[in-house]
């Protein structure tokens, strides 16, 4: 009974996680079926918005600060779509991805640069509130990132599925041409997809930075789990990408609670790596290898 | 011939380094059915995308409805009334035929009751598609796709529905049905280029025909003209013609086809 209650508290601290997965995880979803390309830079699109808002803070307040973090990340999201995603579109898919890597490596260089690589505090956007829950302690920060991920993701869900710009969008992933023969610009609706993305990347930077604190390197890696739950979804999925981030932020939370393994550095990911590899195996032939090395790596 | 809907000259496109159009010049009067006939590789296909903005033509000029359109884009073209069934249907096979005929309605989309009356106006025309309402498009079978892809055309309610071997892999029953469906929608008003491998089917549906060789028109003329020579067709489009009596034995030189331009 005891440790059905101790399962339980871990949940609740698995929520936060929950919650940040599913933000990236919808990003990562949207901008692969508006470009076929896995964004590595995704992570680094994450973490710099963590830092702007930080930065602003000081001058606009917490709640502009948090308005400034998002429209960041939406505008980041634009210009490495514009300026490195389209251009090597006419190459290949490979150098699409390999381009985001680049990304990846540059604005995490910036930031380290403009920033340094000690540990910052994020922008606490909630008042800073502990909630004793069991054995679990839950900070406003974690609860907040958990409340505003379950909105976002309503939100994106119903621009999806009602809105014109959201049928345009699911045209154009579905078959590109054809989009365009029924008067839709398919170049508009992949700027849009990475408008999208880039604003919930920066949402979820900013709040993951109030819980977490910010570093250049540590942040942008916190969004890898991400990608393994997008790919448990099938990486097209939006709704798949939901599923895989409860999968994922469970195991990551839950597994610490496991008696024998779980007091072992690493335990939780080694299990995610494995859970991962798993269903890679078994949808391995759906994804390029470059792919799946670069996200494991 | 009242103001033509379409008028190509002198067109060039191509594909990279290699020309696939080579002064294409053609004409399509308002409500008139025209077909483009030729062999592999003559250039119908190539005329229809470059005339519907998926390939940016190299010289030349289109008029649509008196308007300079050469080079706009294709996503632009539907809007002014120019629809295009491509080659292979391009359906969008992961979302249902309802959302397909949405997709189709796209450029209307700002007027919702305006969707409801078009979407059964054109049901009409294929009532299995009523049943298939929720059913993935990609798990129609190979006829009902191409009634989708028909109907979908139809629902960007086009003055010029450009439409590209509607026959392919069908059984002629249905080809036959959908042939009697776009001259339907044509005796309406819309003028329509078809570009067809089943001469004889083609022929016997179109008012004006045009043959293609290398890049450029190589033979036009009336369609019932041309169908009462098939000696002159086959000797144009040799093996591939379907149509029925003698292979023509003449050399193909200029040659009067009921009152028609006929040259190489």
């Amino acid at each position: 009974m005891n440790e059905l209650k101790l399962v339980a508290d871990h949940v609740i601290l698995a929520l936060p996680l929950i919650g940040a997965y599913a933000l990236f995880g919808l990003g990562i979803v949207v901008i692969y079926r508006a470009s076929r390309v896995l964004n590595l830079a995704h992570g680094a699109m994450v973490m710099l918005p963590g830092y702007i808002a930080y930065s602003a803070a000081p001058r606009v307040g917490p709640a502009l600060g948090l308005l400034v973090g998002i429209l960041s990340g939406g505008v980041l999201g634009v210009l490495v779509e514009r300026l490195v995603v389209r251009r090597l579109r006419p190459i290949s898919q490979t150098a699409q991805t390999v381009g985001t890597v680049a990304v990846f490596a540059v604005l995490v260089a910036l930031a380290a640069k403009v920033w340094g690589t000690e540990v910052l505090p994020g922008v606490t956007v909630v008042p800073r509130h502990a909630y004793q829950v069991g054995v679990a302690v839950v900070s406003s920060d974690d609860l907040a990132l958990f409340v505003v991920a379950a909105i976002a993701s309503a939100f994106f869900f119903a621009l999806f599925r009602f809105t014109s710009l959201g049928l345009a969008m699911r045209l154009a992933a579905d078959n590109r041409r054809a989009a365009a023969l029924m008067g839709i610009d398919p170049e508009r609706t992949t700027s849009a997809a990475w408008l999208i993305a880039g604003l919930f990347a920066g949402l979820g930077g900013v709040l993951l930075a109030g819980a977490t604190g910010l570093h250049p390197y540590i942040n942008s890696l916190d969004v890898l789990p991400a990608f393994v739950a997008v790919l448990i979804g099938g990486l097209e999925s939006t709704s798949g990408a939901l599923v895989g981030s409860v999968a994922v932020g469970l195991a990551i939370g839950l597994v610490p609670s496991v008696g024998f393994i779980g007091d072992q550095e690493g335990a939780p990911q080694l299990v995610l790596a494995i859970v991962a590899f798993v269903i890679m195996a078994l949808r391995g032939r759906k994804f390029q290898a470059s792919d799946v090395r670069s996200a494991l790596a | 011939m009242n103001e033509p809907v379409l008028s190509v000259c002198d067109l060039d496109a191509h594909y990279g380094a290699i020309q696939a159009l080579r002064g294409m010049s053609l004409q399509v009067a308002q409500g008139e059915m025209v077909a483009l006939l030729g062999a592999n590789g003559a250039g119908k296909t190539t005329t229809l995308r470059t005339v519907s903005g998926m390939i940016r033509p190299s010289a030349g000029s289109i008029l649509f409805e008196g308007a300079q359109i050469g080079g706009l884009a294709a996503q632009t073209l539907v809007r002014r009334g120019l629809a295009h069934l491509p080659e292979g249907r391009e359906l969008f096979p992961t979302m249902s035929v309802e959302e397909n005929l949405r997709a189709g309605y796209w450029v209307h989309r700002r007027s919702v009751s305006g969707y409801r009356s078009t979407r059964d106006q054109v049901m009409s025309l294929f009532p299995i598609l009523g049943e298939r309402r929720r059913q993935h498009a990609g798990t129609l079978s190979g006829g009902e796709q191409q009634m989708l892809a028909v109907a979908r055309a139809l629902m960007s309610k086009p003055k010029l529905l450009l439409v590209d071997e509607l026959s392919l892999g069908l059984a002629p029953m249905i080809v036959r049905q959908l042939f009697e469906i776009l001259r339907a929608v044509n005796s309406q008003g819309t003028a329509v280029v078809i570009v067809e491998q089943f001469v004889h089917m083609a022929l016997a549906n179109t008012n004006r025909a045009y043959v293609l060789a290398k890049g450029q028109v190589v033979l036009d003329g009336l369609s019932a003209d041309l169908l009462a020579n098939p000696q002159l067709i086959a000797s144009y489009l040799g093996e591939t013609a379907e149509v029925r009596g003698r292979k023509g034995s003449e050399e193909a030189g200029p040659v009067e086809v009921g009152g028609s331009r006929v040259g190489r």
